[in-house]
């Protein structure tokens, strides 16, 4: 198989297949992009509903602080009751509409916790205004977050109708146990979703997924204020995905790439059909040209037996011996031009060749009337193929019998240096000018047609010249003012 | 001398025999390659001349064959698939000459000619020497006869026929001696044969083939060579 | 869930034993003259008596004591009644709860318990075998009142068997033999779904409890002591209180001390897989005991008394007004409130009030608020030989025991900054005021606090002392708690 074949085939095959496998493979890279966008989302979806979950909590705890806040008074004795007692609220504090605080109690002595407080939340004594400014929601309540050493600090606030602040410190541990309480058990998602504080450390955490020590959430989600410093955080396995997409992709891959390939195989073998029928066809004529030499050896082998034995002036012997040997001229010029044969050199005498070629036609251009004078210079020996040799004058005489009949042809022979040449004039009607090269084209006749009376299958001077050139010779047309003149060059 | 024609194809091999026969070289034939081996084997024949494609064993492999037992003997292909003979493969089994199919009378001459010049020349014992016959100097060696410039080509049996007047320069060859020596055991031809085999030779041979100088006929008898000295003397 | 008090309070004794009379009056006026026999109301008990009538009655006439049957008993008593005068100086007063027997209930409190279990890595094997079995055991002395729920934490947290009757004991047990160890220790949040559960059968009649049992180093989610704490502060407002039991040597003993100190809860240090079981059947039995809960102590100093420090307990104290939270009382069981205070500079002959002290709680054997009263004075004078000889040796020695804890304290904290001797010489120190003290006023526990001393004193190397000092502190709690185990 020809290599340029082997290239064009592969890249029938190869190219489209490639561009296939890599458009497929963007497309399902993108695929998977868009479905890791779409996991993500829908695990941002679940934090979300985890994030109103955890609002809703706080909002219940805001409406129970709400209703703690309503205070008639501002005993200092009730306020500690009050923290004593209720659950959510670890310290409290008031501030009078002019922002003097109130409660705990600015003179008097106050409890341990509660100077703890006043400790922890100094900085809204030292600047008020930022408390108002930074606190959220409407402008009578809210909830106010600031962080003190490592902790994280909640208060919720209320202006009353006098214009009081009231706040209440929110048990940090006591919310965050509410919040842990409120979330779902172990096993409850197929992920892992964990709650991490302001300091990052994680509150808690849930799910049948253990994410490696590197692993990175797929998704997180800060929680809504006031709680906003905090985030939920969804761990998960994506890798399903590419597996899903990959095998259909490798099978269809696959489907195509066989295709194609059966396309290119059924081409290839379309194509060397054609090769296959060419051969089939040159075996063919091969068969029958071979087939054709067994009776025509016969023939004229037995014709020119015959020919001895009858007198020499019998011209029906000679028609079937010389008709006999142009058959055989003609047999072995198609052979040749079928299929070409190597050359067997061997030293030999042109002259003499040629003398005997000469002496086969000369019945039959006698009965043309065309005579040959031949002129012998050879000396030395010469290294040819008499085969092919006898097949090159064969065909050129050939030639002066169709085309140059009732003149006579010159055939000379001479040496120069390392070159015998052969020349063979005739006076015929000549080669026209432009045609000089197409007349040793193969297939190529001066007169294609038969009424001309001239037959021939127009492969004679191709082979010829061909057979010359594989010498490392030549046969060439040289110029003359009449008729046609052929040199033949053969290396000596 | 003995030549051994191995050719399917009867007609083929009829004509090749016939022109060997006439040539004056005893044939043998086979129609196909194990017969050809076989007789190689029984007979050996002083050259082969070996049809390529044959039923069965083809010429090749004959070839191979024959050159095993013996690595000499000439062989001539005659080869109707031109294209296969290589010169690689015509050298590699040894073949001397190659004939391709159709082949005309007088190319088989030649080659068969040359090639027996080759046998003759390698063939112990002494090679034969030439020997005139008037100007005429025959070369039984080289098949050939020596006019001054002027080459003649013999065939084995003209040289035969040569030797055998120029041995009874004088003297009648009578008929049978000739079929004896020339034609050989197998053959028995009858008398025209002889008469147009010494008038082909003489066209050949003799200056001037009305009035024969060299072969002299005796009527009823035979032949006769006379050398210049017996002619001068008449 | 706002709000801690319970019910409407009655306010008086007095109108309670009025109630009582006439309860057992009717009771008496409906009797079968016949028979001639007094009933007798003893709570939801009936006695039958073949006493003489007037006896009877004067018997039930007598009852004006503070302590009823079926009332916690409230003693208050100082170190020493009889003070030194014209000195300023500081003394003691035990404010003693004594749970009533729990035989005067019908029947006993239910239970609403949570029972919450470490199940990382580190509890594999017989820690875990033990624990299970443990809580099986302790779950087959419930009945078909109490509620219970199993909550197993690791890294996350499963319910296992949410808050349920203990009627399903199969199912209860079978969820139980399931447990399998897991990952790292999320304590908090196991803590926090085990109120979760508590809080769904949430009730001031029941006994609601929270049983932790871990071994090791809380590590995912709140985990410091002091945040433990503010859960366990937040959780016994509510009425929860937090047993921590550690196992093994490595849990943080601070962390469990401290949740359970905030929730008035117990502590266990269980040494090796063995002492769970015992561990949690004590824990059990107490839970099963309790006959009192929320109970408040407000405690008022005298005028020119001031409160410095309570000892053991927290307390708020707050100009003359100390106020303290207990989560609840065991039958027959007392706990105590040890305050010290400052008396001025007083005249011999004059005596002075100390403190009056208030008690409410929630009664469970009569579903109502109880308020209890009493006062404590001190008498002056200038013989130190009447000081001395009217010393209250059980306020002393559990005054002088809390005062021991401090100094173990102490010394547990020079080893923490790993001076090693100075915190030997510290534990021999205090052995040997133990030991004074012991022989002094005649107490054993003293003794076997020295005892103590003396072993925690050669445990000090770094091989041991993880458990020393788990011992230590477990040791301290108890006494400063005047835990029952």
């Amino acid at each position: 198989m020809k290599p340029k074949l082997i290239i064009i085939y592969l890249l029938i095959v190869v190219v489209p297949l490639a561009l296939l496998g890599g458009l497929s493979v963007r497309m399902a890279r993108d695929e998977q992009t868009m479905m890791q966008q779409r996991f993500r989302e829908l695990l941002t979806e679940q934090l979300r509903d985890i994030d109103t979950t955890l609002a809703n909590l706080l909002a219940t705890r805001e409406r129970s602080l709400q209703h703690a806040l309503e205070l008639p008074d501002f005993e200092t004795a009730r306020l500690r009751e009050l923290v004593r007692a209720n659950l959510l609220i670890r310290q409290f504090f008031v501030l009078d509409p002019k922002g003097k605080r109130v409660h705990p109690p600015a003179t008097g002595p106050v409890t341990a916790t509660e100077q703890d407080f006043l400790e922890r939340a100094g900085q809204i004594w030292k600047d008020q205004q930022q408390f108002y400014q930074t606190s959220e929601g409407a402008s009578d309540h809210g909830w106010y977050v600031w962080f003190w050493g490592n902790g994280f600090n909640l208060v919720y606030w209320h202006r009353n109708h006098a214009g009081s602040i009231v706040a209440a410190e929110v048990d940090r541990a006591r919310l965050m146990a509410d919040i842990v309480a409120a979330l779902p058990e172990a096993g409850a998602v197929n992920g892992r979703i964990a709650l991490a504080d302001s300091t990052g450390t994680t509150i808690y955490q849930w799910g049948n997924y253990v994410p490696g020590p590197t692993e990175q959430p797929q998704t997180t989600l800060a929680l809504s204020a006031p709680l906003n410093s905090w985030r939920l955080s969804y761990f998960a396995a994506t890798t399903d995905f590419n597996r899903h997409a990959f095998w259909p992709l490798l099978t269809g891959i696959g489907a195509v790439g066989l295709a194609l390939t059966i396309l290119a195989i059924y081409f290839y073998r379309e194509n060397t059909r054609e090769l296959r029928n060419a051969m089939q066809r040159v075996s063919f004529v091969n068969q029958v040209s071979h087939e054709l030499k067994t009776p025509l050896t016969n023939i004229r082998l037995y014709a020119e037996l015959l020919e001895n034995e009858l007198p020499k002036t019998n011209r029906h012997v000679s028609v079937i011996v010389a008709e006999s040997q142009r058959l055989s001229r003609l047999i072995a010029n198609v052979l040749r031009y079928a299929r070409p044969r190597t050359l067997h050199k061997a030293p030999g005498n042109v002259d003499s060749l040629l003398l005997s070629v000469i002496e086969d036609f000369t019945p039959a251009l006698a009965a043309k009337g065309i005579t040959v004078q031949f002129t012998g210079n050879t000396r030395t020996a010469v290294k040819f193929d008499a085969d092919a040799l006898e097949q090159i004058i064969g065909n050129l005489l050939s030639n002066a019998e169709k085309y140059a009949p009732g003149h006579p042809i010159e055939i000379t022979t001479q040496q120069t240096g390392n070159t015998t040449l052969i020349t063979i004039a005739d006076h015929g009607p000549g080669i026209p000018p432009g045609r000089c090269a197409d007349i040793f084209k193969p297939f190529y006749r001066l007169s294609n047609q038969l009424s001309d009376g001239v037959t021939g299958t127009g492969i004679g001077l191709t082979i010829a010249r061909d057979l010359a050139r594989q010498h490392g010779g030549d046969l060439t047309l040289l110029p003359t003012v009449t008729g046609a003149t052929f040199q033949l060059q053969l290396p000596s | 001398m003995k030549v051994l024609v191995a050719e399917d194809d009867p007609y083929t091999r009829r004509g090749l025999a016939e022109i060997l026969e006439a040539e004056g070289y005893r044939t043998i034939t086979a129609k196909d390659g194990r017969e050809a081996i076989v007789l190689v084997e029984c007979e050996k024949p002083d050259f082969i001349c070996l049809d390529i494609m044959m039923p069965g064993l083809n010429g090749y492999d004959v070839c191979r064959a024959i050159r095993k037992q013996n690595p000499t003997v000439p062989i001539i292909f005659l080869s109707a698939k031109s294209e296969e003979v290589d010169k690689i493969l015509g050298l590699e089994l040894g073949a001397d000459d190659f004939i391709t199919k159709p082949f005309g009378v007088k190319e088989v001459i030649a080659r068969i000619r040359a090639v027996t010049r080759r046998c003759l020349a390698s063939r112990p014992p002494a090679p034969v020497t030439s020997f005139k016959m008037g100007e005429l100097e025959i070369r039984p060696d080289e098949l050939r006869a020596h006019r001054g410039r002027q080459v003649i080509e013999l065939s084995l049996r003209d040289v035969k026929i040569l030797e055998l007047l120029h041995q009874r320069a004088g003297k009648v060859v009578d008929r049978n001696t000739f079929f004896n020596e020339c034609w050989g055991l197998e053959h028995i031809p009858n008398s025209r044969t002889l008469d147009q085999h010494i008038a082909q030779l003489r066209k050949r041979i003799e200056l001037d083939p009305q009035h024969p100088a060299l072969i002299t006929t005796v009527h009823g008898l035979g032949y006769r060579y006379d050398s210049a000295k017996c002619q001068s003397n008449r | 869930m706002a709000g801690g008090t319970y019910g409407v309070p009655r306010i008086e004794i007095l109108d309670h034993t009025l109630t009582n009379f006439l309860q057992t009056s009717y009771h008496f006026l409906t009797i079968d003259l016949v028979s001639w026999c007094l009933v007798e109301q003893k709570g939801n008990q009936t006695v039958m008596q073949n006493k003489p009538q007037l006896l009877a009655v004067l018997a039930l006439a007598l009852a004006t004591s503070v302590a009823r049957a079926e009332q916690i008993k409230v003693t208050t008593a100082l170190g020493r009644p009889v003070l030194l005068a014209d000195e300023r100086q500081t003394t003691y007063l035990k404010i003693g709860l004594t749970g009533f027997s729990g035989t005067v209930m019908e029947r006993r409190t239910p239970v609403n318990v949570a029972i919450v279990l470490d199940r990382s890595g580190s509890m594999a094997g017989e820690k875990l075998r033990k624990t299970k079995e443990a809580a099986s055991l302790a779950i087959d002395r419930l009945n078909s009142d109490d509620i219970v729920s199993v909550i197993a934490f690791d890294d996350k947290v499963q319910v296992l068997v949410p808050a349920t009757k203990v009627a399903d004991r199969a199912s209860i047990n079978d969820a139980i033999a399931h447990l399998t160890p897991g990952g790292s220790t999320a304590l908090f949040a196991g803590v926090s779904k085990g109120a979760a559960e508590v809080r769904k059968f949430l009730d001031r009649q029941r006994m609601n409890r929270i049983i932790l049992l871990s071994d090791g180093i809380a590590n995912v989610g709140p985990s410091s002591p002091s945040e433990l704490g503010d859960l366990g502060a937040s959780l016994i407002k509510e009425g929860i209180s937090v047993t921590t039991i550690g196992v093994g040597a490595d849990f943080n003993e601070d962390l469990m001390t401290q949740l359970a100190r905030r929730s008035d809860g117990n502590h266990g240090f269980a040494e090796t897989a063995q002492d769970i079981a015992r561990l949690f059947n004590a824990e059990f039995g107490d839970i099963l005991s309790v006959v009192a809960q929320e109970v408040t102590v407000r405690v008022r100093c005298g005028d020119g008394i001031r409160p410095i420090r309570t000892l053991g307990r927290e307390a708020d104290i707050t100009g003359q007004t100390v106020i303290t939270t207990l989560n609840q009382l065991y039958a027959n069981h007392q706990k105590f409130i040890m305050l010290e205070v400052e008396i001025p500079a007083t005249a011999d002959g004059r005596s002075r009030d100390i403190a009056s002290v208030e008690v409410s709680y929630a009664n469970m054997a009569t579903h109502e608020t109880d308020r209890l009263r009493s006062s404590v004075a001190a008498r002056f004078t200038s013989s130190q030989r009447q000081v001395l000889d009217h010393e209250n040796t059980d306020v002393m020695a559990a005054a002088i025991e809390l005062i021991a804890v401090i100094n173990n304290d102490h010394a547990l904290s020079l080893r923490d900054a790993g001076k090693i001797n100075e915190a030997r010489a510290a534990l021999i120190d205090n052995s040997v005021f133990l030991d004074s003290n012991a022989e002094r006023y005649k107490s054993d526990k003293l003794r076997g606090y020295k005892a103590e001393n003396l072993q925690q004193a050669d445990g000090l190397s770094n091989e041991v002392w993880s458990t020393t000092r788990k011992g230590m502190r477990g040791g301290q709690y108890s006494r400063e708690q005047q835990q029952s185990y």
